[in-house]
Order: C-alpha cells, then sequence, then structure tokens
C-alpha cells in the first residue's frame, strides 16, 4: 500500500462572528496517497474550501479557530509548522488553483510579474537560482502548458484584459508553476461558462496524469469528478459523510446524502425532472446534536438525532458515517 | 427601524469603544449648547462685560477657567461658544444637504445630457480651490461676522454633496428598478425621491456626520482669522484668536478653549466612524 | 485610452474651470454688498480718495466690461496694484511663493513618510498596541484645526522648552543668500552657505510639521484601513499560498493596490496644505504666500485676494493631474477602462 501523502484527521474549525460561533468544519477525516486522484462534492457552504485553505493554513485566522486535529503531509503536522517549514511546502509541494480567478489575481499586477514571482521563489527553493531570461522562458512554457495563445503577450498584461477562461488557466499556471506532489483545485470550473468548463477540465486531466501528482478536486459537478477522480469524498455541514472509489459511490451510494446528490442529477435518458433534496444546510451556530444530516434525512432513526456517527469500513474502501450501516 | 433592528445596531456600533466615547462626546456638547443658560456660572459675561478688577486671573474656585482681559469667565464663554459652534453647523446643513442632493439627483439623473453637464460643470468651478478657502475669500468680501461666516460655509460646502449624490444617482439610475418604474410611468420626481434618495441615505448619513467635525473645524478657523463672529460674541476661535497673543503667560484664555473645540471635533469624528462602520457592509 | 490624450482633455477642462473660478470670484468681490471701494479702503480713507480708487477699478461700468478689463490686464501680466504693499500684484507673489513651495514641499515629505512607515505597520499589527496608539494620534491629529496644532507646538516647543525659534524664515543674524532658485534652502546649498540652510531648516520645523500633522492624520488612517481590506483579499491569500516571502507580500503585492486610495486624496491634501500655511504662515511670520494673502484677506485687498485665489485654482489643478497620473499608474484598471 502506497504511503499517505496527505493524512487530514479530525479536523474542527470554527469562525467566530457576531451571532456566535459557527462550528463549520466537525471532525474531518480525508486521507489522500501518492499519485492519487481524489474528488470532493458537497453544497455551497459546506465547508469544502475551508477545509483545503486549512491545510496550507491560508484561513484568516481570527475569525477561524482551528479548534482541533492534525493535517499530516508526508507525516509532518502543517498545523504545528513554523513558517519556513510552511513555506517550503507552499513553494513545492503543494498548491491551489483558486475558485475565482478575478479575486485570486492582483488586478493592479501584470500576469508576467506574478508569475514571474512565484517561479523565482519555487526554483529558489529547490536550491536554483534563475537569472530574468530563464524566469520569463519558464513562464512562457508553463503559459504554454495551459494552452494560452501567445504567451509572450499574455506576460505583459493585466487580469482585467483577459477572458474568463484565460484567467482561470492563469491561475492553473501559476499553482503549476510552484506545484510538487500535491495540487487542489477548487472548484476550476464553476465560474466559467459551459464550452470552456471542459475544456480546464480536460486540461486539468492532462496535467495530473502527465505529471503524476495526487490531486484534490472539489466541484459540484458530478460529473466532471466521475471522469477525473479514482476517489471520492462526500461532505455535508462540515462532515465527510461517505468515500469510496469513484466507481463504487456512483454505482452503489451508501449514505442517504450521497444518494440524494446522485439523484438530483437530471438524466437525458428522461424519467422525468428529479427531486432535490428537500431542506438546507443546518444553522452553524447551533449544528445538529446528532448527525447533521438527520434533520433532513428521510430514514432517520431516533439515534441519529442524539449521537453523531463516525466513518465505518464498509466494505472495499468504501466507508460511511451514518447509523444505517454499521456500529 | 424595530427593536430586533435597533439592538443589533448597537451591538455593532458599540464594539468599538472609541466610535461610543464619540457619542458620549457629542451628548455632552450638544447638551451643554442647549441648556448653556442654565449651565454657565455667569452668562452675562458672553456680552460686552468688563471688569477690570478681576481680569487676567488664573483659573481659580470662582472662575473655574480663568477669566481673560476683560475680566469675562471663561467657563461661560466657552460653555456658550459650543452652542455657536453647533448653531452654525446645523444651519450650514440644512442649507448645503438639500440644495446639494437636489442638484446631484438632477445631474445624476439626466447624466450624459446638458443638464448634468451644467450642473457638475458649475460643481468643479466651486471646488477648484480647496473650500476652506473660499468660504474665507466669501468671507472677506462680506462684513466679518456670524451670519456672513455661514454663508460663505455654505456656499463653499455645497458642491461636496452634489458630488456625492451625483456618483450615487448615476450608477443607481441603471438598475432594474428604476427602469420599472420609469416604464409604469411615475413622475420624474417621485423617481428621485421614492426610488433613488432612499438608496443612497446611507452614505449621505454617513457623510453628514463626518463632514459636521470639518465645518466645526471650518468655522473655528475663519472666527480665528478674524473673519467670522467679532468680538464680543464668545465663538471658541474667536476666543482662541484673542488670547493666543498673550500666550504663555495667560495661557488659560487660549488654551481651554482650544481644549473645547479638540473635544467637539474628535467627539463627532469619533462617532462619525463609528456611524460609518454601521452602515457599510461589513461580512466577519 | 492613451495617456497623452488623457492629459490633454484634462489640461482642456482645467482651464475651462478656471476661467469659470476666474468670473465667480471677480463677481463676487464686485457685487458684494456695500461699496467695494470704501470698504477696502476703511471708514476713515477721504472720500475723493474713495472715489479714485472707484474710478481705478472701473466700478461705475457694467460687471462684464470691468471683467474684461480685468481678464485682459491679466493675460499681460498686470494683476493689479495691492493696497497693502503698493507693489504689483504678480510681482508680490513671484516673490512671495517659492517660500510657500518649501514649506509646504518640506511638510509633505515628512508626511509622506511617517504616514506609510506608521500606516503599513499599523495595518500589518492591527488591534495591537501600535495600531491603537496610531488611530487615537490620527483621531487627534483630524480634530485639531491647524491653527490650534500650530499654538500648541509654539507654545510647547517655543515658549515652555525654547527650542526652536518661534517666527520668522531666517536669524536676523544672517543674510539671505542670493536669489537663484527664490527656494532659500536650495539657494543656500547653492552657494555653499551652510549656516543659512540649517538655519532655516530649523525656522521651517514648526510651521512644516504643523502643516503636515492633519495629512499626517488622515494618510495614516487611510492606508492603514485600505491594508486591513486589502489584507483580507483573496489575491493575499493566493500569494501566500503560492509560498511566497512575506516582505514581497506586503511591499509589493500590498503596498500598491493599498497606496490607491492614499494618492487620490493626496491632491486635495496638498490643497488643504495650500489653505494651512495662510493659517500657519501668519503666525509663525513666515514670508510667503499664505500669509501675503491672508493679509489681503483682513484688509480686503480685492485685486490681490482674486490674484491669490487664481494662483492657488492654477496650482491646485496642476497638482491634480499629476496625481490622476500616479494614480492611473498604480491602477492600470483606470486606463483601461476608460
Amino acid at each position: 500500500m502506497t504511503e499517505l501523502l496527505l493524512d487530514i484527521q479530525d479536523l474542527c474549525v470554527n469562525f467566530s462572528i457576531y451571532e456566535g460561533v459557527l462550528k463549520v468544519l466537525n471532525n474531518v477525516k480525508i486521507k489522500v496517497r501518492n499519485g492519487e486522484k481524489v474528488g470532493l462534492i458537497g453544497e455551497a457552504g459546506c465547508g469544502k474550501t475551508t477545509t483545503v485553505k486549512t491545510i496550507v493554513r491560508i484561513l484568516p485566522v481570527p475569525p477561524a479557530i482551528i479548534s482541533n486535529g492534525k493535517i499530516l503531509f508526508e507525516g509532518k503536522d502543517t498545523l504545528k509548522m513554523n513558517t519556513k517549514d510552511l513555506n517550503t511546502i507552499r513553494r513545492k509541494e503543494i498548491s491551489i488553483i483558486f475558485q475565482d480567478p478575478i479575486a485570486a489575481l492582483n488586478p493592479v499586477f501584470k500576469v508576467g510579474t506574478i508569475l514571474g514571482d512565484v517561479i523565482k521563489c519555487s526554483s529558489l527553493e529547490k536550491g536554483e537560482e534563475l537569472s530574468k531570461e530563464e524566469i520569463k522562458k519558464k513562464s512562457i512554457a508553463v503559459l504554454k502548458e495551459v494552452a494560452l495563445p501567445d504567451p509572450e503577450r499574455l506576460l505583459k498584461n493585466y487580469p482585467c484584459q483577459l477572458s474568463g477562461g484565460m484567467r482561470q488557466r492563469v491561475c492553473i499556471a501559476l499553482a503549476l508553476a510552484c506545484a510538487g506532489k500535491l495540487l487542489i483545485a477548487d472548484e476550476p470550473d464553476t465560474n466559467l461558462d459551459v464550452t470552456i468548463k471542459d475544456q480546464v477540465l480536460r486540461l486539468i486531466k492532462n496535467l495530473v496524469d502527465e505529471m503524476n501528482t495526487s490531486i484534490i478536486l472539489i466541484s459540484h459537478g458530478l460529473g466532471a469528478v466521475k471522469g477525473l477522480v479514482d476517489r471520492v469524498y462526500t461532505m455535508y455541514a462540515g462532515t465527510i459523510v461517505e468515500t469510496a472509489p469513484t466507481h463504487d459511490l456512483f454505482s452503489d451510494p451508501l449514505h442517504p446524502y450521497t444518494r440524494g446528490l446522485i439523484k438530483s442529477v437530471p438524466k437525458l435518458t428522461g424519467g422525468g425532472i428529479p427531486e432535490g433534496i428537500p431542506g438546507r444546510l443546518p444553522n452553524y451556530i447551533n449544528p445538529p446534536v446528532g448527525c447533521r444530516f438527520a434533520p433532513r434525512c428521510e430514514r432517520a432513526m431516533p439515534i441519529c438525532l442524539k449521537s453523531s456517527p463516525t466513518l465505518v469500513d464498509v466494505s472495499n474502501e468504501h466507508e460511511v458515517a451514518c447509523f444505517l450501516y454499521g456500529e | 427601524m424595530n427593536k430586533e433592528n435597533i439592538k443589533r445596531n448597537w451591538y455593532k456600533f458599540s464594539k468599538n469603544k472609541l466610535s461610543v466615547v464619540g457619542l458620549i462626546a457629542v451628548l455632552t456638547v450638544s447638551l451643554t449648547a442647549i441648556f448653556a443658560n442654565v449651565i454657565a456660572p455667569y452668562p452675562k459675561h458672553i456680552e460686552w462685560f468688563t471688569d477690570f478688577k478681576n481680569a487676567k486671573n488664573p483659573p481659580n474656585l470662582q472662575n473655574l477657567f480663568g477669566t481673560d482681559l476683560m475680566g469675562r469667565d471663561v467657563l461661560s464663554r466657552t460653555i456658550f461658544g459650543f452652542r455657536y459652534s453647533l448653531l452654525m453647523t446645523v444651519v450650514v446643513l440644512i442649507f448645503i444637504v438639500p440644495v446639494g442632493t437636489i442638484l446631484g439627483l438632477i445631474a445624476g439623473y439626466y447624466s450624459g445630457t446638458r443638464v448634468d453637464t451644467g450642473i457638475m460643470r458649475i460643481t468643479d468651478i466651486f471646488l477648484a480651490v480647496p473650500s476652506l478657502l473660499l468660504a474665507m475669500v466669501v468671507c472677506a468680501f462680506l462684513r466679518p461676522n456670524i451670519v456672513n461666516s455661514m454663508i460663505a460655509m455654505a456656499i463653499a460646502w455645497w458642491p461636496w454633496y452634489t458630488r456625492l449624490i451625483y456618483g450615487l444617482t448615476s450608477s443607481i439610475k441603471n438598475e432594474y428598478f428604476i427602469q420599472a418604474a420609469e416604464i409604469m410611468g411615475k413622475p420624474t420626481y417621485q423617481i428621485l425621491f421614492r426610488e433613488i434618495l432612499p438608496n443612497c441615505f446611507s452614505q449621505l448619513f454617513t457623510k453628514m456626520t463626518l463632514e459636521v467635525g470639518w465645518i466645526i473645524l471650518a468655522g473655528a478657523t475663519l472666527s480665528f482669522l478674524g473673519l467670522g463672529a467679532q468680538p464680543p460674541t464668545p465663538d471658541l476661535g474667536t476666543m482662541v484668536s484673542e488670547g493666543y497673543k498673550y500666550l504663555p503667560e495667560y495661557w488659560w484664555m487660549t488654551i481651554f478653549p482650544c481644549l473645547a473645540i479638540v473635544f467637539t471635533i474628535l467627539g463627532f469624528n469619533l462617532m462619525g466612524d463609528g456611524v460609518r462602520d454601521l452602515l457599510s457592509a461589513e461580512e466577519y | 485610452m492613451k495617456m497623452s490624450i488623457y492629459i490633454a482633455k484634462r489640461l482642456f477642462m482645467s482651464v475651462f474651470v478656471l476661467f469659470g473660478l476666474s468670473i465667480l470670484i471677480f463677481s463676487m468681490s464686485r457685487l458684494m454688498p456695500g461699496d467695494p471701494a470704501r470698504l477696502a479702503l476703511g471708514n476713515t480713507a477721504p472720500e475723493w480718495k474713495v472715489q479714485e480708487y472707484r474710478e481705478y477699478l472701473h466700478l461705475n461700468d457694467p460687471l462684464y466690461t470691468q471683467y474684461f478689463i480685468w481678464l485682459n490686464n491679466v493675460i499681460h501680466g498686470d494683476l493689479g496694484v495691492s493696497l497693502v504693499t503698493k507693489r504689483g500684484i504678480l510681482t508680490d507673489i513671484i516673490d512671495f511663493f517659492p517660500a510657500t513651495f518649501e514649506l509646504v514641499c518640506f511638510s509633505l515629505i515628512i508626511s509622506i513618510t511617517i504616514s506609510v512607515l506608521v500606516g503599513v505597520t499599523a495595518g500589518r499589527r492591527a488591534n495591537s498596541w501600535f495600531d491603537n496608539i496610531a488611530r487615537i494620534f490620527s483621531y487627534l491629529g483630524i480634530s485639531m484645526p491647524t491653527f490650534v496644532w500650530a499654538i500648541l507646538a509654539l507654545f510647547i516647543l517655543s515658549f515652555m522648552l525654547n527650542l526652536t525659534p518661534g517666527s520668522g524664515m531666517l536669524s536676523l543674524s544672517l543674510t539671505r543668500p542670493p536669489r537663484i532658485t527664490g527656494l532659500v534652502t536650495i539657494d543656500s546649498l547653492l552657494t555653499g552657505n551652510f549656516r543659512a540652510f540649517v538655519d532655516v531648516l530649523w525656522h521651517m520645523l514648526l510651521p512644516g510639521s504643523a502643516l503636515a500633522v492633519a495629512t499626517i492624520a488622515q494618510h495614516t488612517r487611510i492606508i492603514r484601513t485600505s491594508i486591513v481590506e486589502n489584507l483580507r483579499k483573496d489575491y493575499i491569500a493566493a500569494a501566500v499560498s503560492y509560498g511566497l516571502p512575506e516582505r514581497m507580500i506586503n511591499f509589493k503585492y500590498l503596498l500598491k493596490p493599498s497606496l490607491i486610495p492614499e494618492v487620490s486624496i493626496l491632491g486635495l491634501d496638498i490643497a488643504a496644505s495650500m489653505t494651512g500655511s495662510f493659517i500657519v504662515e501668519s503666525i509663525f511670520n513666515w514670508p510667503g504666500f499664505g500669509r501675503y494673502g491672508t493679509i489681503a484677506l483682513l484688509n480686503k485687498d480685492l485685486n490681490a485676494i482674486i490674484g491669490s485665489v487664481m494662483v492657488v485654482g492654477i496650482f491646485f489643478a496642476f497638482m491634480n493631474i499629476i496625481v490622476d497620473i500616479i494614480v492611473s499608474y498604480l491602477d492600470p484598471r483606470i486606463m483601461l477602462k476608460a
């Protein structure tokens, strides 16, 4: 069994705001092995972005508070690392492709400046010091890898001069420039229109296959996830409710929430308009005492409202957090 | 504004201790100004009054802030000074806010036309020199007294409101709900006052609160230079200008009015900041 | 939109606005209640003198005639004669302006340096003791009128501690260096007169600082707020996630966008400095344009007032254009969107 690259154990993150304390992440457990491709799906607001931001510790620490848990990257806990080690990881091991490219790119700097600086720092970390010429060459190379036309001219442009799809590819390029073992793609397709979505996802797939990096792909689109990853994690209200190899999850979803999600996708084969999952995400200030999905679950039992289920292994690498199975 | 809203707003406002301090200062100054007749120990001293035997006394039990050159009680004059400062501010605001807002609404609504260009060019002309300087110049052309300094400040300050409202109106007027109102045939004045204006309230109110400090500052400066209130009016700026030539021996004649000015402006600025934080959109 | 077109547009607008300003001020000066000539010369002046002055000012002609005569004179370089100095107003202004320019430059250099240093530090360490003290000073600085600062500074430093001279530009024992640029500091450096140079700087300290205070107070707050706001932005989180070093993020990626609101109001602050110079120069007896203007205002020296206002207007318009150019360099979105 290949070693664990990333092991998130029992992560709990709270946010303190005016109305009280939002207990967002509730014992999140995610494991990623070397070379493995992992998908993370869930509704908007369920804590996916918060989880990945915590991995490289770019959450704004007040108001966020990490109240419990460990994040082991290659055995070392990133939550306890000092800045120097953390920066090493950021520069050559883990990188994030952000969800909203217009927000993630500093509007007053040229693309070339930002990309150049990222490449410079990343190379320095690897021990090489590059000249301006070399940095420029590398920048053009990275931009070519993400299939951007006319990279030389692009370096001189500002983010506001680019289209949405181009910006997203620049973000991917930036992540590639400092990527190593783990790439995290936070909903890279959400802010794009349909035709570009497909291109960007294919691009990511190709790059990941070529470089043999691990990836955590967060997405709303189940189809995107299905085609790209080996294993899927389902998240609801800050809790991991199910995880399984992709094929198993889609052919035999166990958790009622995953079932509901998969049923919500309209099928071209007909059958009418599917129902959604009635209800909404719980109030994070007073989350349900037991299972967080229980209020919306059609198969809820009395025990579901009282205590919180943990992830149990049901069959071949298929884990569920539900009282219907095991415990 | 129901009870829950008020409580929530108060919580947000009071989170910043300094804003609460500002609110207390403003209330103190306002109450002092309103009840000046009752609070001041020697109310007669604000007019032509001389008592040379008691002149130039340092602060003592009878005159907590000392007496000035004419023997007048500095404390009483300072208390009445608050009244003049606030009066000036209120009068100036009563004039500039409606005028500036209406012009801004019209210019913004008809933006792109000659009405817009006309109004905004006039605004630009008035803002071609710093407002305080313009007020000083207008004062110089008129007889120096408190009413004329109010007129001067009104003439210098109205364009700011026009600009603010113009900016807001020109962006709001492109929103769908305005177009809907136009299609429905609503008369223009209703669109301006019932649809657009309420959306400007929070920024307008914030600006007004922060502006009070500037107006008091400008008024004090005008009086200090001799362009505003004249003796024996106990305007705070005038008191400073009368007294500062006698520094450092008779320091109390100048320092106490100075402190009063700073206290007032500081209070309004602190409170205004709290109001601005309250009214601007906030996440955690 | 290209930069050159932008500048040309702005210049054209400024000329138009300045014309409007001249009409406004001129009309105000001639239309004020009471007889302008009498008010200018005072109540004790004999009637024939007032009559003479009335004719000199062409007060009996219709307003537009008066304006065009004045405008014609101005184009030929004659702004009129000052009632106070009895010299040509243009000569006066050329004489006095450099001293004010020196003072304003000095105060701007102090303000920008201090406000950037303090603002950035306070912003990065938001809510620390440093930030809180900086905030208190900012509030005080904004809340004190310039003259209050000037008087307090005069009181404490000059009278109580006897540290700095209380008035004037140059100690009586020294002579003014020959007039090369008109700026006494530069002139004294150019002629190698170091004693005078140090002496002038020493004299400039109090009035310059009094002028700078309000600007420092405001800019520190704006930079601090800007930094705090931009720290929360996604692009800073992204920069951190790419592993960019903290110093680079602070002084490059955070500073540039944060400076934009500050530079935008720099134009206004230069204007405020000019107004402030009227007050500060009067209190400290600094022989500059501000003091000249204040005397003109108090003495109702009509043509001098108009001349002074126009000079301020021109300077202000010019500085605004420069500030706009700097801002569009800092924020390329402005030029690209236009």
